[in-house]
């Protein structure tokens, strides 16, 4: 199975709520290559998690667009989404324990996660001791979950995720709680899953050391894509409305409300703050290469 | 995917064990009413028939047969042939037989051939009969004859002469040889049926034992009749539920076949009542069990949901997994509800068998019956019923979380109540109920069709509505009490208001303990009714009925057992009245009513209704002895007085036969007539003085009575107004003289008569006029009655009340001194009794039997009423009982189950709530206890809603409602402990609950 691409088009959700409407996501825009890792970070209550949702089929966008491969999210029936999360896009829950069935051994939750995709024709689905060889739990088929230590139990969830040998694997917070060595384990494991399957992976965290090693970490921000950061480096996003985040540290030096001319010079961007008394300086001005 | 599941049971052994204990449950409670309603039918039929009389029991058909008419014998072996009745053929006729022993009188016993009865004599000597010309008589009758074992006797047939007042031969005589002397084994035996051979007071027959004989010897005797008679017995265990039909159709086959004969046959046959009586309990039983067992079902339908509800909930996030993983809905239902759904249907066959099982134990417990539970097709179709039920309960308890989007499965978002489907469900509900009562109360008052569900039903709409007017309540309390900064009182009361299910719970535990009341309230009715009903049909604590003898005789030995009038009082019926106006009367010795026979009346109680009966009269009766009664009297006129005799009637105390003795033809002028009186030797009570004149021509006559003496004393001087009486109404035979008290007598004159009377009485007025009765209130009797000798007699209502004992709502009773004074003729006693209070002491028959008294039959009420126990309204009701019990068992399961659940969710924010200081107690406040005590008071308010509703349209909680009526407010006492016994059972779970809750909150 080859990594299925994904792409989010001005992706807007609203939870409704008595006490009012909340948007989670305000316009969300984001291409994720075949085969391409990529974490998502931002702080509680970004949209990170709504997004994974979204991704996942879980639920529908308010607006905008959601693709996966060739399928339009938005168009697919509740029938045919389940089809795709049990073939082409796997989905590990934050917490190891809420991916396993406890009383069943890992072989069984493996062989479940793969029913859907045994009844499908024309996917080769591989053996569940395979699956565990490939995340790092070689002959541990006969175990259940409390019998794993916590960085196993996560790679169990991960080998449940991708059972079914999805183009896609979403994975909510798989280090969260675990010690370096666990994360490690962890890390290693959707690496591995990404080299030999070419699977696109999507990583929810907190832990920017996650990001880094993903080699592209995009951060989501009230509701938005904020930033995204690719091999060790930080970058500023124009999302498809032509909007830009600011990034948090400069973002502190301008009030709502601050008046900017945007300066195209020697094929760079300058912003200009407008105003008398509130100049700005040439380094704290975006750049955006073409 | 089933080795998942099993996988799962293993897991989570609690929660399968909860489903397989209740779908057992509820198997068990489905099967055990077709079970206990087969069982209890068979119970109901042996009681029915063991409590049967004889005579219901017996088929008895009577003939007077030409001499040779063997039509009756030749049908005989051809009826009756089902197996396990046994027929007696018996043909007799009188005889006139002499001794040949010199001076010995003439006997007329009668000459018996009765089938096998050497079978049922024990011979005291010789041996019994073969050839034509044997017989076997009692040794009464051989120490009568003077007669020794082979010895012979003249026999011939024999007919009573009412001109000479004597037995005369009718036919030619034939030696006969006396081969035996014999006894019965039994004289009570029903082989012996109803003629009485056995008798043993004085007849002018000389002898009352027949002659038993061969039906070659009959036939050799000279006769033109003979009375011909079959005695079918039907033993007890030839009717059983299953062969009632068969019984019937034989008893009635034989019957018409029978009646066919020449001879106009009488044929008795009082099975019909018998089979009905079954009939009708089975009937009951049949259609009370189900009213029991249907909410017990729906009760375990309704935990079963509860729990597989709570089970559900708490594995949201594996369905959310499973759903999350693309699993098909097929495959997710499987895995959800096949934990549910394989422990249930384990439990079912568990059930079905625990149900036969349970219902051998109370059977065992109950009916007194440890038969075989047999496995029915009513069992199997109940059985498809539960179980379908069952898993329906489990599938629709799923039902709302496999809806859910994935999302709110993983998530874990509790469930919405909806909107609307809950009200729908209570107004559904109580539709439904107030259609079942008005089904009801407006339809033939059977249990037919949706009927049946209607006690259950208003209970649960009670149950319904109650949770949901209550959960607000504890809302605003919860409010109130957080204000006030009340931590523990606060939490439960949200809890309650706010838990997931608390109103399924309510209800619950109001429909459980409402059950338990209305079931115990039902059973008390019933039981009340019941001891009611056999007070009245009893009388006395202890009955005697004992054979027939005079009712002078029976009164005086009566008082001779009980001197002083503890413990006994006589008894008897009075005949019944010509007159379809006077209801059957029951004549007592008032003198002891109060403190023998069980009275039921609080507001004209006993002592009232003894002295109602017994006013005071002018006169004590007179008592004479045989001496020679000396009477003065002057005739001034006697006008066509062909034949007059001056005539005394005394009535003998020990119970023979009233003496009427003539004192001679009256003469003109003053005269002492004077007689001795025989039948006098044990005393007499002076009944009347009476002029009669055979010729039935009536007289005219002017005579003064100046006195009576016996032994030189004066008896009398007839000169007291108010001492002597005429009848006041005559009656046909009788004139009526005009009384007349002068200073030298009492002057008697009868003038110009023209009728066809032939005397005229003067009697004693040692009885009151009119004669006092007490009436049940629904009897009813006019202005007069018949006494024993079936003349009117004035009658006045004294005193009424709801129930006459031994005549319930039909009858009344009259003082049985009085009326045997106003009553000639010495006739003996209908159905006479000796009741006993429980002060009789132990050797009281003993007494009885000092007396000369035979008892025939001896009835205590302990085991009547324990008979009553044992028939179709008591036999349903212990079911209700039984399901009743169930139903709590059921609700403190339930309350069990969730709390286990509530405790593993809550156990992180108890924990919290600890840490943030709150107390243990409050911290661990769950508002079980508020659910609890809520239902304890509601739920009494449900069975009475309930009870009020259905009582009197349930023809089930009296087997006679016409005569004893279910009382609307029973014995307040068993209610009250089957209420608190509910509800200390659901406290002690609430309370255990509790503890294990704030255990909870210790564990880290």
């Amino acid at each position: 199975m080859n990594g299925l691409a994904v792409a989010c088009r001005r992706v807007v959700h609203i939870y409704r709520a008595e006490a009012g409407d909340v948007v989670a996501l305000a316009g969300v825009d984001l291409s994720i290559g075949p085969g391409e890792t990529l974490a998502l970070v931002g702080p509680s209550g970004s949209g990170k998690s709504t997004l994974i949702a979204l991704l996942a089929g879980l639920m529908r966008p308010s607006a905008g667009r959601v693709n996966i491969g060739t399928y339009d999210m938005g168009k697919l029936s509740d029938g045919e989404i389940a089809r795709l999360r049990g073939t082409e896009i796997g989905v590990v829950l934050q917490g190891a324990a809420r991916n396993l069935l406890p009383y069943a051994t890992l072989h069984r939750n493996i062989w479940l996660a793969q029913r859907r995709a045994a009844r499908t024709e024309g996917i080769k689905l591989d053996d569940p001791d395979r699956i565990l060889d490939l995340v790092g739990l070689p002959g541990l088929g006969r175990a259940r979950i409390d019998e794993l230590a916590p960085g196993a139990r996560q790679r169990a969830a991960l080998a449940v995720g991708i059972a079914a040998g999805p183009g896609l694997l979403l994975v909510d917070e798989p280090t969260s709680q675990l010690d370096t060595a666990g994360r490690d384990e962890v890390l290693e494991a959707l690496e591995t899953v990404n080299q030999e399957r070419n699977t696109t992976i999507v990583v929810v965290t907190h832990d920017g050391d996650v990001g880094t090693r993903l080699g592209r970490a995009v951060t989501i921000r009230d509701g938005r894509v904020g930033a995204e950061g690719r091999d060790g480096q930080d970058f500023a996003v124009v999302a498809g409305d032509g909007t830009v985040q600011l990034p948090p540290e400069v973002l502190g030096d301008f009030p709502p409300g601050t008046l900017f001319t945007v300066e195209h010079i020697d094929g760079a961007v300058t912003l200009v703050a407008g105003g008398s008394d509130r100049s700005l300086a040439a380094d704290h001005l975006g750049h955006v290469q073409n | 995917m089933i080795g998942l599941v099993l996988s799962m049971i293993r897991a989570r052994p609690g929660q399968a064990v909860t489903a397989f204990v209740l779908a057992m449950f509820a198997m068990a409670a489905a099967v055990s009413a077709p079970v206990y309603v087969t069982t209890a039918d068979r119970a109901v039929v042996a009681s029915e028939v063991e409590a049967a009389p004889v005579t219901e029991l017996v088929v008895q058909a009577r003939r007077d047969a030409k001499a040779g008419d063997r039509a009756f014998e030749d049908l005989v072996p051809k009826v009756f042939t089902f197996p396990g009745f046994s027929s007696v053929f018996s043909a007799e006729f009188n005889t006139y037989v002499r001794s040949a022993t010199p001076g010995v009188e003439p006997v007329a016993p009668r000459m018996v051939y009765r089938d096998d009865s050497c079978a049922h004599v024990r011979f005291l000597e010789g041996r019994c009969f073969i050839s034509q010309s044997e017989i076997i008589l009692s040794r009464q009758s051989m120490d009568q004859l003077k007669s020794k074992v082979g010895g012979t006797l003249e026999v011939a047939a024999g007919a009573y002469d009412a001109e000479g007042r004597e037995w005369v031969p009718i036919g030619a005589f034939g030696t006969m040889t006396v081969v035996g002397v014999y006894e019965p084994l039994d004289k009570t035996e029903q082989y012996w049926a109803d003629f009485d051979y056995f008798n043993d007071r004085p007849t002018d027959r000389l002898v009352t034992a027949p002659i038993l004989a061969g039906r070659l010897t009959l036939e050799s005797v000279e006769r033109v009749n003979e009375k011909q008679a079959l005695d079918v017995v039907i033993d007890h265990d030839v009717i059983t539920g299953d062969s009632l039909a068969a019984v019937n159709a034989a008893v009635e086959s034989g019957r018409s076949q029978l009646a066919g004969l020449s001879g106009a046959p009488t044929v008795k046959a009082d099975l019909p009542e018998l089979l009905k009586r079954i009939e009708r309990n089975r009937g009951l039983v049949a259609q009370v069990v189900p009213v029991a067992a249907v909410p017990l079902v729906l009760l375990c339908w309704f935990v079963l949901f509860i729990a597989v509800t709570s089970a559900t909930a708490e594995r949201r996030l594996e369905l959310g997994l499973l759903a999350l993983r693309g699993a098909t809905f097929p495959r997710r239902w499987w895995l959800a509800a096949g934990e549910s759904i394989v422990p249930i249907l384990f439990g079912g066959a568990a059930g079905f068998l625990l149900g036969h099982y349970l219902v051998r134990l109370a059977a065992w417990l109950l009916l007194s019956t440890s038969g075989d539970v047999p496995l029915s097709a009513g069992a199997n179709r109940w059985a498809v019923v539960a179980l379908a039920g069952a898993v329906l309960a489990a599938v629709l308890a799923q039902r709302a979380e496999l809806a859910k989007r994935t999302i709110d499965l993983l998530r874990n978002v509790p469930g919405r109540l909806s909107r609307w489907g809950a009200p729908v469900f209570e107004v559904a509900v109580v539709v439904l109920a107030v259609v079942a009562v008005l089904q009801l109360r407006e339809g033939d008052g059977g249990l037919t069709g949706f009927a049946i569900f209607g006690p259950s039903l208003v209970v649960i709409a009670f149950g319904l509505l109650a949770a949901r007017g209550v959960l607000p309540l504890a809302e605003r309390t919860g409010r109130r009490a957080l204000r006030r900064g009340r931590i523990g009182p606060t939490l439960a009361a949200y809890a309650m208001a706010r838990r997931p299910g608390s109103q399924r719970i309510l209800a619950l535990f109001v429909v459980a303990i409402a059950l338990a009341c209305f079931a115990t309230t039902a059973a008390t009715a019933s039981d009340d009714n019941r001891d009611t009903r056999i007070r009245v049909e009893q009388g006395a604590d202890r009955v005697l009925t004992v054979e027939p003898v005079g009712r002078t005789q029976l009164l005086g030995k009566v008082r001779a057992i009980d001197p002083e009038g503890d413990f006994a009082m006589a008894t008897t019926m009075l005949p019944p009245s010509d007159d379809s106006g006077v209801p059957p009367m029951l004549a007592v010795d008032s003198s002891r009513l109060a403190r023998v026979a069980l009275w039921n009346d609080p507001h004209f109680t006993a002592a009232e209704a003894a002295a109602a009966l017994r006013p005071d009269v002018a006169r004590d009766s007179i008592i004479v002895d045989n001496k020679d009664v000396s009477i003065d009297v002057t005739v001034d006129k006697l006008v066509d007085a062909f034949r007059v005799r001056l005539v005394v009637v005394v009535v003998p105390l020990d119970g023979s036969t009233v003496g009427e003795v003539d004192f001679g033809a009256p003469q003109l002028g003053r005269h002492t007539y004077t007689r001795n009186l025989p039948m006098c030797v044990n005393t007499c009570r002076f009944a009347a003085l009476q002029i009669n004149q055979p010729e039935g021509r009536g007289f005219d006559a002017t005579i003064t009575l100046h006195g009576m003496t016996q032994r030189g004393e004066q008896i009398t001087d007839f000169g007291t107004a108010g001492e002597w009486r005429v009848p006041e109404t005559p009656g046909p035979r009788l004139l009526v003289p005009d009384l007349d008290f002068t200073g030298d007598g009492l002057r008697m004159e009868v003038s110009n008569y023209k009728g066809a009377d032939v005397a005229f009485r003067l009697l004693p007025t040692d009885f009151p006029a009119p004669l006092p009765v007490v009436m049940a209130r629904t009897a009813g009797i006019g202005d007069h009655m018949s006494g024993f000798d079936l003349t009117r007699v004035s009658a006045q209502v004294a005193g009424e009340v709801g129930q006459v004992p031994r005549m319930g709502v039909r009858g009344g009773i009259v003082d049985l001194e009085y009326m045997d004074r106003i009553s000639s003729g010495g006739g003996d006693t209908l159905q006479p009794q000796i009741w006993l209070n429980d002060r009789a002491p132990a050797d009281v028959l003993d007494r009885v039997a000092a007396q000369g008294l035979v008892v025939m039959s001896d009835q205590r009420l302990g085991p009547r009423r324990a008979a009553l126990d044992e028939q179709g309204p008591a036999v349903a009701l212990r079911f209700h009982e039984f399901a009743a019990g169930l139903a709590v068992l059921l609700a403190g399961g339930a309350l069990w189950l969730v709390a286990a659940l509530d405790r593993q969710r809550r156990r992180g924010e108890l924990r919290a709530l600890r840490a943030q200081g709150v107390a243990r107690r409050d911290a661990s406040a769950n508002g079980y206890l508020a659910l609890v005590g809520t239902a304890a008071v509601i739920g009494p308010f449900a069975a009475l809603a309930s009870w009020l509703l259905v009582r009197e349209h349930l023809p089930v909680f009296t087997d006679d409602p016409g005569t004893f009526p279910v009382p609307i407010w029973p014995s307040p006492l068993p209610v009250a402990a089957a209420w608190a016994v509910a509800v200390l059972a659901l406290t002690g779970v609430v309370l255990l609950a509790g503890a294990r809750l704030r255990a909870a909150t210790r564990q880290r």
